[in-house]
């Protein structure tokens, strides 16, 4: 390793900076993009991974003609003697579509007086709404993404919402609440669960879903097995079916879009070549009067090779700086909305930083080879000028 | 939804297709000058050909190194496919999710070890003022090549032939000994007999490399490889994850252990690289390689690492797992 | 120290561009000589240095400088001949007129195994001995003519070469220049380095210290 060399390849690098501005300038815009892209999706993954561990292990929906339909909650009985669950409730939960504004709402009907229930909002309702009376007036809770939306309508602290038959359902807002992953939490609705059989006309008997804990992860198969056994009218969905097809959803859409930029890397690749083919008169000079002097071929390739080098490393730090920044403390404008689903509310939430190996060699593996490679031939081509001209 | 279109895999497609690129036209070049390099020709050919060498040379240099970061960011892919597919919990699973894997892996890394053999033949052609192996080498680089072609396809073949759906097992089922499959049967051979047998090869070795016996340190060599990869699994590796009942060379890659596996495997890998190459240079073209010293400071570091887990974890605990 | 035996040079060898540069070469310089090359411009001069030099290679013959046949090695090593035993002075100087006067005398050190102090103190020795000390961070392109010629000559120096080649060195320079030129080349002489000089100046023929002068006229030696 010839430190003069590398010193020498610096400073020429720097005399000829805006030359090679263009260069630079499209690189980083490249890692940029790459680094955005992945970023983004494993911010959004680290998030599900949050709500993933919240969800229960097995979901049991009674299945009819192939739809789901209401399940007997009589059921969670029967599933919650089954050795190895330790718990099975049944759920009373589903959509609301609200027109004005074109948005659906999850809405989570819940036992109010059950302690999980009242050790986990307690604290909401101090804070947010001390002087409501949830005992004698029907109340509902609502994620941010929620408010905001009836904020625009002028629903300051009571909505109306319109229940199956068609009568009216007012109920105040008794709080906001602000989870630590927004992704899952921003279009949803709690309310008494009593509420909400009023709203989606389920019987008392009734649930939605049955949702099943099962502490040890080694016996959810069998306990999923016994189910399906005991009701085969039922779908039990496991929560690693959930996180496989989220996590494939965002590998296939950054693999997608990654597709979709190989005609960029392509242009890339030529934009590249052209320009270090095309050598000013001045430096096809010079080259030829370092190898008169006594510069190997060698030494003229490991110059600019290195030049290359310099030139990727410094376009990638670049790209990667820029892309932290408008990911993190920009929170991605535009590129995020690749990555979220467009059905329900588009949840509000805030990107986790993940500095992540994984990304970084991602991108530097998508574009530095590319890059060198692409110089490599130019490279050569100027190594091997006839040194005999500058003679004459 | 196959798994080709996971932003890695496009990765690595993208790479192949531009080192399957280049090399296409370095094979070219190379057969040319193979067939047509004449140190006694003055003629413009000549020159034109002399020339050429250093774009092949240069462009085989910089696919070793491409290579080389491949490689790592392939088994890095495997090991992050291991969340796709059921059941795989680290690139094992992965890697047996088609027939193909085990030997993709194995033709990639001896695809490494002939690239660089390459390179060392290479640079002792440099040291020469009358192009001893300029032919010799451009044809051996011709073989390389055909190999690196049959590497492409059958990475192809095996990517191609993963699907998610499928259940595959884990390092868990795949290593155990009650497996009946080539793996499992290896790991039936008691650490017993596998840790001595991995001493008594590097003390050996030791021996032959001081002596500058390149013939033996080269064959001693293999041995070391394959048996250190064996003691890695059934032995050392359990003392990595601290637990007796994992025995598994891939997991030691994750994050969980610091990527520590990286370190292992690149410090065994490059000991018995030198060790190999001074006997396949001695061999094939009568170059003898100073590079012994080399292969026993890497192999050295490899032990003393690997060596180091199950001492700690005794020093600590008091007793062996 | 130099000696080319029956070379030809031919450019384009079986095309239909082809060119003979040099037929049949026959020379030879003796260790601390000074030998003058006459001849116009486009007579070969500048062919027979680049064949001393190791930039080309000859199509017939042999070119062997200090012992050794440079003639069929390749590249790098006549690279390395060069970087150890010649220093060139260009006819048109060929400085880098961006790089500094310390940067341009240092660009053959440059890819050698040197470190940088010893060649930070054989670089200001050749400075202080050509004057051009006070110069010595300027870029070349705010130098006057003469300047530029010292810092072509310094820039041959800085090797120590055994061989030094100087291409028409006078052309395009006044009268003082060329007598400041002539006492440096004495100097070199002194110093027992062997001198090639080609050029169709006649002030140089009448040089006592000339040792051998050759003609040459459409790639022959007369």
């Amino acid at each position: 390793m010839n430190l003069k060399l590398i010193d020498y390849g610096l400073s020429s690098l720097w005399r000829r900076f805006w030359k090679r501005f263009t260069v630079i300038l499209i690189f980083s815009l490249l890692v940029f993009l790459l680094v955005s892209i992945f970023s983004i999706a494993t911010s959004l993954r680290q998030e599900l991974g949050i709500t993933l561990d919240a969800l229960p292990e097995l979901i049991v929906q009674k299945m009819s003609g192939g739809r789901q339909t209401v399940i007997p909650a009589e059921r969670a009985y029967e599933i919650a003697t089954i050795p190895g669950v330790s718990a099975a409730i049944p759920r009373v939960w589903g959509y609301y579509y609200f027109g004005s504004a074109n948005v659906n709402f999850t809405i989570i009907g819940q036992d109010p007086d059950l302690d999980s229930y009242k050790a986990k909002y307690s604290k909401l309702f101090e804070l947010n709404a001390p002087l409501i009376d949830t005992l004698t007036r029907p109340f509902f809770l609502a994620g941010q993404g929620v408010v905001d939306i009836m904020d625009e309508y002028y629903f300051k602290d009571e909505f109306f919402f319109i229940t199956s038959k068609g009568e009216i359902l007012n109920l105040v807002l008794a709080g906001t609440f602000v989870d630590e992953s927004s992704l899952e939490t921003n279009d949803v609705i709690i309310m008494p669960e009593i509420l909400a059989r009023e709203l989606f006309d389920i019987y008392e008997d009734d649930a939605t879903d049955i949702v099943v804990r099962v502490p040890n992860p080694a016996e959810i198969e069998i306990v999923k097995q016994k189910i399906q056994f005991l009701y085969p009218d039922c779908r039990i969905i496991g929560k690693d079916q959930i996180d496989t097809s989220y996590q494939n959803i965002f590998d296939y859409k950054s693999g997608l879009f990654l597709a979709l930029l190989i005609p960029a890397f392509m242009a890339f690749f030529t934009m590249i070549y052209d320009k270090a083919s095309g050598l000013s008169l001045e430096e096809k000079r010079e080259i030829g009067i370092m190898k008169a002097v006594g510069w190997r071929v060698e030494d003229v390739l490991f110059l600019k090779l290195l030049e290359s080098g310099f030139v990727s490393l410094f376009s990638f730090f670049n790209g990667v700086a820029f892309s932290f920044f408008f990911v993190y403390i920009l929170n991605a404008p535009l590129l995020r909305n690749l990555f979220i689903g467009a059905g329900n509310l588009k949840p509000a939430f805030q990107l986790i930083p993940v500095i992540d190996i994984h990304i970084l060699s991602l991108s530097f593996m998508a574009i530095v080879p590319v890059y060198i490679l692409a110089t490599i031939i130019p490279a050569w081509k100027t190594a091997i000028i006839d040194a005999d001209e500058v003679m004459r | 939804m196959s798994i080709l279109l996971s932003p890695e895999i496009i990765i690595i497609f993208i790479e192949d297709v531009l080192l399957l690129g280049f090399n296409s036209l370095a094979v070219f070049l190379a057969y040319g000058i193979q067939q047509r390099f004449d140190l006694n020709q003055t003629t413009a050919l000549q020159y034109r050909l002399e020339r050429q060498t250093y774009l092949v040379s240069t462009i085989i240099r910089f696919s070793l190194f491409i290579k080389i970061f491949s490689f790592a960011f392939f088994i890095f892919t495997l090991d992050k496919l291991s969340n796709f597919i059921p059941g795989a919990m680290c690139g094992v699973g992965v890697t047996n999710a088609s027939p193909y894997g085990l030997y993709v892996l194995l033709i990639k890394l001896f695809s490494i070890y002939l690239y660089g053999f390459w390179l060392l033949i290479d640079r002792e052609d440099q040291k020469t003022e009358n192009y001893n192996y300029t032919v010799k080498k451009f044809r051996y680089f011709i073989a390389i090549y055909l190999f690196f072609l049959i590497e492409l396809s059958l990475q192809y073949l095996y990517l191609s032939d993963i699907n998610p759906e499928e259940i595959v097992s884990c390092c868990g089922t795949v290593f155990n000994a009650a497996n009946t499959s080539f793996t499992g049967q290896l790991l039936k051979i008691p650490n017993g007999i596998v840790l001595p047998s991995f001493y008594a090869i590097f003390v050996l070795l030791i021996w032959t490399s001081l002596r500058r016996d390149v013939i033996w340190t080269g064959i001693l060599n293999l041995f070391f490889l394959a048996f250190g990869l064996l003691a890695m699994i059934s032995f050392f590796s359990t003392y990595i994850y601290e637990l007796p009942s994992h025995q598994c060379p891939f997991c030691l890659l994750q994050s969980d252990y610091f990527y520590v596996g990286y370190l292992i495997y690149a410090l065994l890998l490059s000991g018995t690289f030198f060790g190999v190459a001074a006997l396949f240079l001695k061999l094939f073209y009568g170059i003898q390689l100073k590079v012994l010293k080399l292969s026993i400071l890497f192999n050295l570091a490899f032990v003393i690492l690997v060596s180091a887990y199950p001492l700690f974890y005794y020093i600590r605990n008091g007793v062996w797992l | 120290m130099i000696r080319l035996d029956s070379v030809d040079l031919i450019f384009n060898s079986g095309l239909p561009n082809e060119m003979t540069a040099l037929k049949n070469i026959n020379l030879s310089v003796e260790k601390n000589e000074l030998t003058l090359l006459r001849g116009a411009s486009g007579s070969g001069k500048s062919s027979i240095f680049s064949l001393i030099a190791g930039l080309v290679k000859p199509s017939r013959g042999d070119v062997i400088i200090d012992g050794k046949s440079i003639a069929k090695i390749p590249d790098s090593f006549a690279a390395l001949m060069r970087r150890d035993k010649l220093g060139v002075i260009f006819q048109k100087f060929n400085l880098i007129h961006d790089l500094s006067v310390y940067d341009n005398i240092t660009l053959p050190l440059i890819p050698s195994a040197k470190t940088t102090s010893e060649i930070r103190l054989s670089a200001e020795k050749i400075l202080t001995d050509l004057t051009l000390t006070n110069k010595i961070n300027t870029a070349v392109r705010y130098l006057s003519g003469g300047e530029q010629q010292r810092v072509a000559i310094a820039r041959a120096l800085i090797n120590q070469p055994k061989i030094i080649l100087a291409d028409e060195p006078t052309a395009n320079l006044d009268q003082a220049l060329i007598e400041s030129f002539l006492h440096i080349i004495h100097d070199l002489k002194a110093k027992g380095i062997t001198i090639l000089l080609a050029s169709h100046d006649p002030r140089f023929s009448e040089l006592e210290w000339v040792d051998q002068v050759i003609d040459i006229a459409h790639g022959e030696i007369q």
